[in-house]
């Protein structure tokens, strides 16, 4: 990551709950930026960091439970009329990449980083913020499943942060299904989905013609339609036993 | 101090060489892409990005 995302860290101690998270992160964090009109970045990951580093992946519903519940308080109770999700599952690149350029950008709304794979926390929010009357935008990943893999494997021998075959099927078949629903049901338009489509890039060219002026994909739900995850067949093939711990190449 | 921007101004300010750049990096670390040399980044670059050089 060419910069460090906002939030800093604090000394180590991990909080024992869900509550221990929001509260301290909340005062420690997001509400100089509550009150300062910066971005409000809010993100599982981001609050591991802060905690010293709490990657185990047994406390990662902690993290998950405790952004979420900060994000539905956000929605409800700051002044901040603009939520974007950063979606898609884990190692796509969803926070080195859209998440750092929004960063980078001056955007000054809600950005809630999450793998977007639960389909009815998925809609509370949106409905929570279409009755709050916050404009809402969705940046997703589209990840080649092996390349997101090796990521995720790299970075575990790098930081320490273990993404077990479950999370990772969990988090790319579910951010599939849970837009692709969101879009057929009407919660979301597709004039408020941006989805970049990683999956088919093989050359530098390819990936810098994905940035430019209709990198997005036009049509989102057209996309996800196509896409038919088998999550057994995910979970055998992406087993971590089948890639080296140190260079993520594949051995089996 | 960085001028703010609104969610409409968000997809234009996403179209630059930084995004385009930590998207190379990410790939390339992830052997999804092969590596290229910085020279051949920069012409690449300049070939789909030079309104946002100038």
């Amino acid at each position: 990551m060419s910069k460090k995302l906002p939030g800093g860290s604090e000394s180590p101690g991990f909080p024992e709950t869900v509550e221990d998270i929001k509260r301290r992160y909340y005062e420690r964090v997001l509400l100089a930026k509550v009150t300062s009109g910066d971005l409000i970045f809010v993100s599982g990951d981001e609050m591991k960091n802060f905690f010293g580093g709490d990657y185990a992946p047994e406390r990662s519903d902690l993290y998950a439970i405790a952004s979420y519940q900060t994000i539905e308080k956000l929605i409800g109770e700051s002044s901040r009329k603009e939520l974007v999700f950063l979606a898609g599952g884990p190692g796509a690149g969803k926070t080195e990449i859209v998440g750092q350029g929004i960063v980078d950008s001056g955007y000054s709304g809600i950005l809630y980083d999450t793998t977007f794979s639960h389909l009815d926390g998925v809609k509370h929010l949106i409905n929570m913020a279409r009755q709050n009357e916050l404009e809402v935008r969705i940046y997703g990943i589209l990840a080649n499943l092996e390349r997101a893999r090796v990521h995720t494997i790299i970075r575990e021998h790098k930081i320490g942060r273990e993404v077990p075959v479950e999370a990772f099927v969990r988090g790319h078949v579910g951010f599939v299904e849970t837009l692709r629903t969101v879009l057929q049901d009407g919660d979301l338009a597709e004039s408020e989905v941006r989805l970049l489509d990683l999956r088919m890039v093989r050359t530098a060219e390819e990936a810098i013609q994905k940035v430019v002026a209709l990198g997005w994909e036009s049509d989102p739900l057209v996309v996800l339609e196509g896409v038919d995850y088998n999550r057994n067949e995910i979970k055998g093939k992406y087993a971590k036993e089948n890639f080296d711990k140190t260079t993520g190449q594949r051995i089996k | 101090m960085q001028k703010k921007i609104s969610i409409k101004q968000l997809d234009s300010a996403l179209n630059n060489r930084e995004f385009a750049k930590n998207l190379l990096t990410l790939l390339q670390d992830i052997g999804q892409i092969p590596r290229i040399s910085e020279d051949d980044e920069e012409k690449l670059l300049d070939k789909y990005l030079v309104s946002a050089k100038q």
